[in-house]
């Protein structure tokens, strides 16, 4: 026997010698067991007794009853805490699974998480499943929705892994695993909250252009005030009113309004456009999110009426109830936040589109605002011949007052036919505007083409009519900066009837 | 001449085993019931490292909070739960101590007598834990880590292996060696450990 071979079996031999101590042999009995090494055994064998004479006898009773308190004590803190958390990942399992996601973030490890994906509550791989999730809800350059939906499939994944544990007669996790799933679910429900927030901003963003839209401006393009027309679309005044002939439309030039009411109607356009179709992708997503939560609803109770069947334990079967009954709520609450926001766009959708109906308002798509405009000047806006309307004028005389003879008149699109010097557009008497009624405005360039068309060879008429009366005589007092003719174009259009200015320009 | 103490069996593992997962599906007085088993053991253990009975009651205490908290890392299938536990006493016994060595020093005051089960030779020596304890300071970590697992700790070979993470046939080299040469350390300080003395 080598030296190496007589030390190997001298550790074999001790070790048995050990173990026949621990289980009531005597040194004397191992040494008689092996005689050849009893020599060598003894002094080891005795050393062994030493330590563990030495070491010998029990803690003291208080000691220990001290120690049981204190862990029965964090005991009773752990249970108080279970409905909150999850009771093994605190503390370091925590920093451990944070570790754990950084290799795995830093260091590539798609294996890691590969591995991890089929993980449950308990698994080695499972913090590392959880902290990716984390990673991926938090990671900022997504949507609420798509966060909402990822909710949505970590619920799933729960739900699975709740299916797992109850097969394993996990009581506990199974229940912590259903709040996990409420949790998600909730979750996805705020998250969708969020986003109709900002569709809500759209359309009242929406609803402010089409006010802006129907209603006169506080203060017009050229610092007009409402009385004085400022309408969106400036209130103008016709060739007549300004003293022209029909058709010459000298009265007060300036195209700054009209454009801006143009603008304006376009903007207008644009923001019903937009929210149009935001309301209808809104819509498809939550019809697919209401789908998608059906179905996760039917297969989840279906796999837990599997799992009930197929255990036997009682009290876990009770636990599968109790779960199905948690999860059938937070998702019915869920739907029927959806089909709530649903019913609201569906409800939006059919007023925006009543809007949109031609002759529903001189404002196009918009249609608000037809009596407002009207009584806000109490005036007749009769149809242009230039740019038709849908509304029919009415023939009340204008408000005295409305309009002060000397007041400086307000740089204002020519239009023709109208006593109030209104524009033939989306304004505020609750008429047509420079479209054409069947043909509701647009955001389209040639709607907007269209417009420019029809009004800027009059407003150009206007601007020479108006600079060749100003070589003339000079301005009216008090009408410095838009001078105003005499007699004002109020006092023309009271002394003419209504059907006469009608077939004025 | 037997180890009473030592009650490690086959049996128990299957207690532990169910123990810790009544503990860890949430019945968490289950977890008495593993302190109960274990803390005499983990006492021990823990005595023999540092060398104080007080400190080992307390810190004994300790290892079962911690190990309470950190439950839910144990997996059944991995190392057994003994070895589990006693590496987590191993750690709180290393961080204790290097928080004792940043205090000022204190005797071991241990001066227990040898109880009237130790065979008569060992009685007559007058071994006490703190000769044990200043033996144990010469030998390496592992040789001590070793002794206090078999001795105090009461593991098996397999178990100390787990809880030291090496291999079977290591840790019975490792056994022999600090069995070696914790005895030329206490023949040092007096306690002539002997085929002669022990031969009684």
């Amino acid at each position: 026997m080598s030296p190496q071979e007589h030390q190997q079996t001298l550790e074999d031999i001790l070790n048995e010698c050990i173990d026949r101590l621990r289980r009531g042999a005597t040194v004397d009995d191992c040494l008689e067991a092996y005689p050849s090494q009893a020599a060598e055994l003894r002094p080891l064998l005795m050393t062994v007794w030493a330590v563990h004479a030495a070491n010998r006898g029990r803690a003291n009773s208080a000691a220990r009853s001290t120690g049981m308190a204190r862990l029965q004590e964090a005991v009773q803190a752990r249970a108080s805490q279970q409905h909150r958390r999850v009771p093994w990942l605190i503390g370091p399992i925590k920093a451990w699974a944070a570790t754990a996601a950084m290799m795995v973030v830093f260091l590539g490890g798609f294996g890691v998480v590969q591995g991890s994906s089929g993980t449950v509550p308990g698994d080695v791989l499972y913090p590392v499943k959880r902290t990716v999730e984390r990673v991926r809800l938090a990671w900022p350059l997504q949507s609420d929705e798509a966060k909402a939906q990822l909710s949505e499939r970590l619920a799933s994944r729960r739900a699975e892994e709740l299916v797992k544990v109850i097969e394993g007669g996990d009581v506990a996790q199974a229940e912590h695993l259903s709040e996990r799933i409420t949790h998600n679910i909730e979750r996805a429900v705020r998250l969708r909250a969020k986003t109709e927030a900002e569709l809500l901003e759209r359309e009242a963003d929406l609803a402010q252009e089409e006010a802006l839209a129907d209603f006169p401006s506080a203060t017009g393009p050229n610092g007009e005030s409402p009385e004085n027309g400022g309408g969106v679309l400036g209130a103008t005044q016709t060739p007549e009113d300004s003293g022209g002939a029909p058709g010459n439309a000298e009265a007060q030039p300036g195209n700054s309004g009209t454009e801006e009411s143009l603008e304006q109607l376009s903007r207008l356009a644009e923001t019903r456009e937009k929210v149009t179709a935001h309301i209808e992708e809104r819509a498809k997503v939550l019809l697919e999110a209401k789908q998608r939560l059906e179905k996760q609803v039917s297969a989840q109770a279906e796999r837990l009426r599997t799992a009930a069947a197929n255990h036997p334990s009682p009290a876990v079967q009770e636990t599968i109830k109790n779960v199905s009954e948690k999860l059938s709520t937070a998702y019915r609450a869920a739907i029927k936040r959806i089909d709530g926001e649903l019913e609201r766009i569906a409800k939006t959708r059919k007023e925006i589109e009543e809007k949109s109906l031609p002759g529903r308002g001189r404002s196009g798509p918009s249609g608000q605002g037809n009596n407002q405009s009207t009584d806000a000047h109490g005036d007749v806006d009769p149809p242009s011949p230039m740019v038709p309307v849908t509304a029919t004028p009415r023939p009340e005389p204008r408000r005295f007052g409305d309009r002060q003879p000397d007041q400086p008149q307000p740089i204002q699109p020519p239009q023709s036919g109208s006593t109030q010097g209104r524009a033939p557009s989306a304004g505020n008497n609750g008429e047509a505007g420079p479209q054409h009624p069947e043909e509701p405005v647009t955001a389209t360039p040639g709607v907007r083409q269209r417009l420019r068309d029809r009004l800027l060879p009059v407003i150009e008429r206007a601007q020479t009519a108006q600079a060749a009366r100003q070589d003339r005589e000079p301005d009216h007092a008090g009408a410095a900066e838009t001078p105003t003719p005499e007699p004002s174009a109020e006092d023309k259009a009271r002394e003419r009837p209504a059907s006469a200015r009608r077939g004025g320009s | 001449m037997t180890f009473p103490e030592d009650t490690v069996g086959e049996q128990t593992l299957a207690v532990e085993e169910t123990l810790v997962l009544e503990t860890k599906r949430g019945d968490y007085t289950a977890f008495s019931g593993i302190y109960e088993q274990f803390f005499d053991r983990i006492f021990r253990y823990v005595k023999v490292r540092i060398g104080n009975a007080a400190e080992a009651e307390d810190l004994a205490a300790d290892v079962f909070l911690k190990a309470f908290e950190k439950l839910g890392t144990f997996k059944a299938k991995g190392v057994p739960f003994a070895a589990w536990l006693f590496r987590i006493a191993h750690n709180m016994v290393v961080d204790h101590l290097r928080r004792r060595s940043r205090r000022p020093t204190t005797t071991l005051h241990e001066n227990l007598p040898l109880t009237q089960e130790a065979p008569d030779d060992l009685v007559e020596l007058g071994l006490t834990l703190e000769d044990v304890s200043v033996a144990m300071r010469e030998l390496t970590d592992s040789q001590r880590q070793v002794i206090a697992l078999r001795f105090g700790g009461s593991l098996s070979i397999a178990e100390t292996a787990d809880a030291m993470k090496k291999k079977e046939g290591a840790i019975k080299a490792l056994q022999h060696s600090a069995i070696r040469a914790l005895r030329r350390n206490l023949n040092k300080l007096g306690h002539e450990i002997n085929a002669q003395e022990a031969s009684s």
